[in-house]
Parts: structure tokens; C-alpha cells; sequence
């Protein structure tokens, strides 16, 4: 299979805590890997670490055979590598379709004199993203939606919108940033749905979350961090076994639901 | 567009062409309007004041630029002053033709926003409001201290106009009208393009459009560069108009005038300038008399503005117009 993703040795300290201390691992193309471990286990930092929103102190991160250590977010996600944020990340007074064009700035985006002058090119671009909006909407389940404000929406679609406004950039890596966080068990099962739509379509998937149960049901492999290192990796039955995994998540004080 | 609730939210572009068309006929209607008013008005007074507001108006549209990325910037007046000197400077001391002398001092305010902004456009919010109004100050400082080059206290003086012979009231309206205009047309097209809708973005959320894809420094650095060489623009002209300048005109004060301007206006939406241009020049005017009341005035409307009507007189205007269509 092929490697899309090396992160080696990539670390950042906030004073005198590590939060990412020294991890390494692979994202193999096709795949949904998931990221998991207890609150506070470096897990978002290390996304922030891979996605340029903090530059690692150690560390080399190759997205396509090409290093990408430390790079702007914009230039990764030219590259193809798109993230999504855990706190709910959308033009709240916006509607649900500006946000999706929006998140297809790459495709819309003709060049400053372009869109200045609406030259056919601009017109063209245009007419490319608003069709790739369309698509998105409908797959993603918010036509229905596509006029509402973005913040009017329940919890549950916002994050699918994030999701959508992500895809519009046309990631062949998608990184999900705890993207149930705080959704009851229906809206996680639409959130499951989508992310499996989203592989099925082509994008490799990684996805952060400390929800076990979620993660176990969703990803093919596992890789569980914690106090900023890992702890193991392996299929979710195998690590949700793990007896160090289990402790993990009990010695702290966020207990999770649903562990094996 | 209005940030203060949430419904009915606003769809951008969506009938992109006939709302092009509308915002064009309305824009030739009002330049019309203005290049037909000195055959009705022909006082001087009205044409100075006129001149004055349009003048202003390229101040305030500049800086609302750099508004909506979500930068409120305390130096607009300095870069005006660095526009103006350099433009004055280069008539009278390298004998260049004022045309070119105003592309000198546009181009001398886009280099030193172009050398600056970097560093500052990575400050957020209020640290930016600091560190534009010690910028500011910085650069009044400098026109007074350099003696040598800028005059200091005293200025410069025996400013020739723009062109031989274009020194009456009538011909000042008519150059500030078409350099308004033009500015005007420049930064309305630029907001409805898509540069305009990613700079809506970053203001709005900047992480998340990052991650779009958006180059949020070169386009934050890009506007930055615009918006101070088209304020340069204005203090040439100025430097044209009164045949005189010095560092007085390019203070504080004149500083938060055009912030004040786009505040009271309406920082979201581009009307907003051009209405708080005319309010904040044509006010003091009219109250000629009453000093002291200006201030006050000002001081309460800024406040009240700020505090509980953030989008501004345009604000203010568009909850009416929704009201009496109920």
C-alpha cells in the first residue's frame, strides 16, 4: 500500500511539559487510522504539529514523498493534507453553502486580477466550484439546509459541515480533529456514516478522537498516545484489549464510555 | 455584511451578474450626480467641502480594507503623511511632474506597509491597535525630527497644484471626484471578488480559512500594501490641493478620524466608509460654531456605536429597511 503519510520523531514542548514527545507513525492510502487516547495526551497537539498550525522543535513530517515539516496549513492543504478543528469551526452567521465555497477556495480562486476583472477564467472557476459545492451538499446530507445559517444548525450537522467544508478542498489526506466531541449517539452514528462515505470516495482518512467506541467501530488500525508518546498501535480489537490501554484511560480523570 | 444576528444570514454572490449590474448602475448614477452638482451648487465653500469629503472618502474606503481582514488600523494618517511628503518631496526637490509625483508618494506608502506589515499583520487584534498607533506616532515623529529633508515643524511649502492651472475650488472638486471615484470602483469590485470574499473569511475565521487553502499573511500583507498606497494616493493629493503641508495633518487625531469613519459608518460593509467620510467632514462643518459639542458628540456616538450597534449607520439602515418591509 502506498505511504502517504511519515511522521518521525515529532515533538514540541510548552515550557516544561512535552506535550508531543518523540512520535512516529505511518497513514497508508485508503485507509481510516485512528488516533486515540485519554484527554490531554498530546492527541491535538500532535495534529497541530502535522497540520502547521505549531511548528514541531524535532521531528520531520513527508506527506508524499515530499517533507512538509512545519509548513503554513494553506501550503499542506494545496499538498492535499486538510484538517478539521475541534471546536465547532464554521462561518456561524454565514449559510451552509457559503461556507462550502469557502472551503473550495482552491478550485474558485482564479488569481487577484482575475476575480478583479471576472475574467472567463474567473467565470469558469466560478462555475467548477459552485458544481462541486452542489455535489458536496447533497452527499454530505445538507441540501436541505444549503440557506440556513451555519450556527443555526444542530451541533451534529455543524460538524458535517465542517467535514464538507474540509472535503471542498479536495484532500487526499482528511485529518478529523475529535470530530464527535460532544454529539449524542445518533449524531455520532451520522457523523460514522459520513466518514465512511468520505473514504469510499477516495480520501485517506485519519481521525482523532478519545470516544473508544466510536473509534473502535470506524477505523482499521489504531494508535494509541498518551502523555504525549505512544502506547501501542495495532487492529482495535488487539488494542482495546491492551490492559495498558485500559489504564490509561482510567488513571485519569476523563473517564471514556465504552471501553472493551 | 451585517455580523449582528444571525438571521436571515447572508449568502454572498449568489445571483453574482444582476447584482453586479445594480451596484454599477448606482455607482454611475451617484458620479453623475456629483459631476453635475457644481453647475447647481457653484459656491466654493460647498465645492471645498465636497472636495474635502471626497478627499477623505479615499481614506476611509483604503482603511476599510484593511478593516475587513480584521485589522483596525491606528496609522492610516501616518501612511497618508509618508505619501504626501514623498510626493511633495519629489516635486520640489527632484523636479519630477506631480503625476509622477503622486505615484512616487503611493508607491513610498505602499513600500514602508509593505516592509511593515509582516511583522505587525501577525499581531491580533488589540495589539495590532497599539502597535499601528505607535507606528503612527513613529512616523509623525520622524517628519518632525528630519528636519533637514521633511522641514520638520515648518513643513513644506510652495506646493505647485497637479496640473498648471488647476487651482480653483471647481477644478479640485472635479480631480477629488475622479480620484474618489476611482477608488471607490477598486475597492467595491475588489469586495465583491473573490479576494474580498476570502478577506470576509479571514476576518471571520481565520484557522479555518487557513486550511482552505487561503495564504492568510500574503493576503492580509497584499491588502495592507493597497490600502496604504491608496491612502498615500490621498496625501499627495492633499499635498496638491493646500500647497502646503506639515506634520499636523498627519497625526492621532487624523488617524482615528478615518477609524472613526468606518466605525460609525459601518466596518462590514463598504458603504459604511463612504457614509462615515460624509458624516465625520460634513458634521464638524456644519456645527462650526459649537467646538466643544464635536467632541462630545463624537466621543458619545463612538461609544454608543461600538457598545451596542457594531454595524454602524449602514447597520442602522438595513434593521430599519427590514422593519417597514414587515
Amino acid at each position: 500500500m502506498n505511504k502517504l503519510l511519515n511522521v518521525d520523531g515529532i515533538g514540541i514542548s510548552f515550557g516544561g511539559l512535552k506535550a508531543v514527545d518523540g512520535v512516529t507513525f505511518e497513514v497508508y492510502e485508503g485507509e481510516i487510522l485512528g488516533v486515540i487516547g485519554p484527554n490531554g495526551a498530546g492527541k491535538t497537539t500532535l495534529v497541530n504539529l502535522i497540520s502547521g498550525v505549531i511548528k514541531p522543535s524535532r521531528g520531520t513530517v513527508v506527506f508524499r514523498d515530499e517533507t512538509v515539516t512545519g509548513m503554513a496549513p494553506s501550503r499542506l492543504t494545496e499538498r492535499g493534507l486538510v484538517r478539521t478543528f475541534q471546536s465547532t469551526a464554521v462561518y456561524a452567521q454565514r449559510s451552509v453553502r457559503e461556507n462550502i465555497v469557502r472551503g473550495s477556495y482552491l478550485t474558485r480562486y482564479p488569481g487577484f486580477l482575475s476575480t478583479l476583472f471576472d475574467t472567463p477564467l474567473a467565470r469558469r472557476k466560478r462555475a467548477e466550484s459552485d458544481a462541486q459545492v452542489d455535489g458536496l451538499l447533497q452527499r454530505m446530507g445538507l441540501s436541505a439546509v444549503a440557506d440556513d445559517a451555519a450556527g443555526s444548525l444542530p451541533y451534529g450537522l455543524q460538524k458535517i459541515l465542517g467535514i464538507a467544508i474540509a472535503l471542498a478542498a479536495r484532500p487526499t489526506l482528511l485529518m478529523l480533529d475529535e470530530p464527535v466531541a460532544g454529539l449524542s449517539a445518533e449524531e455520532t452514528d451520522q457523523v460514522r456514516d459520513a466518514i465512511l462515505r468520505v473514504r469510499e470516495s477516495g480520501v485517506t482518512v485519519m481521525v482523532i478522537d478519545h470516544n473508544m467506541r466510536f473509534i473502535a467501530g470506524l477505523c482499521d488500525r489504531l494508535l494509541v498516545v498518551a502523555a504525549g508518546q505512544e502506547l501501542t498501535r495495532g487492529k482495535p480489537d488487539e488494542v482495546l484489549r491492551d490492559q495498558r490501554v485500559v489504564e490509561a484511560y482510567l488513571g485519569t480523570r476523563n473517564v471514556t464510555a465504552g471501553i472493551a | 455584511m451585517s455580523n449582528t444576528s444571525l438571521n436571515p444570514p447572508v449568502a454572498r454572490q449568489t445571483a453574482a451578474a444582476p447584482r453586479g449590474m445594480k451596484v454599477l448602475a448606482i455607482g454611475v448614477l451617484v458620479t453623475v450626480i456629483l459631476a453635475v452638482l457644481p453647475h447647481v451648487a457653484d459656491n466654493a465653500f460647498i465645492l471645498a467641502i465636497g472636495a474635502l469629503i471626497l478627499l477623505n472618502m479615499i481614506g476611509a474606503l483604503s482603511l476599510h480594507l484593511i478593516i475587513r481582514t480584521g485589522h483596525i488600523s491606528f496609522s492610516h494618517a501616518g501612511f497618508m503623511g509618508v505619501g504626501a511628503y514623498a510626493c511633495a518631496l519629489s516635486v520640489l526637490k527632484l523636479g519630477v511632474s506631480p503625476f509622477v509625483g503622486l505615484a512616487i508618494g503611493a508607491a513610498a506608502s505602499g513600500l514602508l506597509a509593505l516592509v511593515v506589515g509582516p511583522i505587525v499583520l501577525r499581531l491580533t487584534g488589540k495589539y495590532f491597535v497599539l502597535v499601528t498607533f505607535l507606528l503612527g506616532e513613529i512616523i509623525r515623529l520622524v517628519l518632525v525630527e528630519w528636519e533637514s529633508v521633511t522641514g520638520g515643524s515648518n513643513g513644506l511649502s510652495s506646493i505647485p497644484d497637479l496640473h498648471a492651472g488647476w487651482n480653483s475650488p471647481l477644478a479640485q472638486y472635479y480631480i477629488a471626484l475622479v480620484a474618489a471615484v476611482l477608488v471607490a470602483a477598486l475597492c467595491i469590485r475588489l469586495l465583491m471578488s473573490e479576494t474580498g470574499r476570502a478577506m470576509d473569511a479571514v476576518r471571520e475565521a481565520q484557522r479555518v480559512t487557513e486550511c482552505a487553502g487561503v495564504p492568510v499573511i500574503r493576503l492580509k500583507v497584499g491588502i495592507f500594501v493597497l490600502g496604504c498606497a491608496l491612502v498615500g494616493l490621498q496625501g499627495g493629493l492633499l499635498a496638491f490641493f493646500m500647497h502646503y503641508i506639515d506634520p499636523t495633518t498627519f497625526g492621532m487625531t487624523d488617524s482615528l478620524n478615518l477609524v472613526v469613519m468606518n466605525v460609525l459608518g459601518g466596518m462590514y460593509n463598504v458603504v459604511g466608509p463612504i457614509v462615515g467620510a460624509v458624516f465625520l467632514v460634513a458634521l464638524p462643518e456644519l456645527l462650526r460654531g459649537y467646538v466643544e459639542i464635536q467632541r462630545i458628540l463624537f466621543g458619545v456616538a463612538l461609544i454608543v456605536v461600538m457598545a451596542s450597534f457594531s454595524s454602524g449607520l449602514v447597520g442602522l439602515a438595513t434593521m430599519l429597511r427590514r422593519k417597514v418591509h414587515q
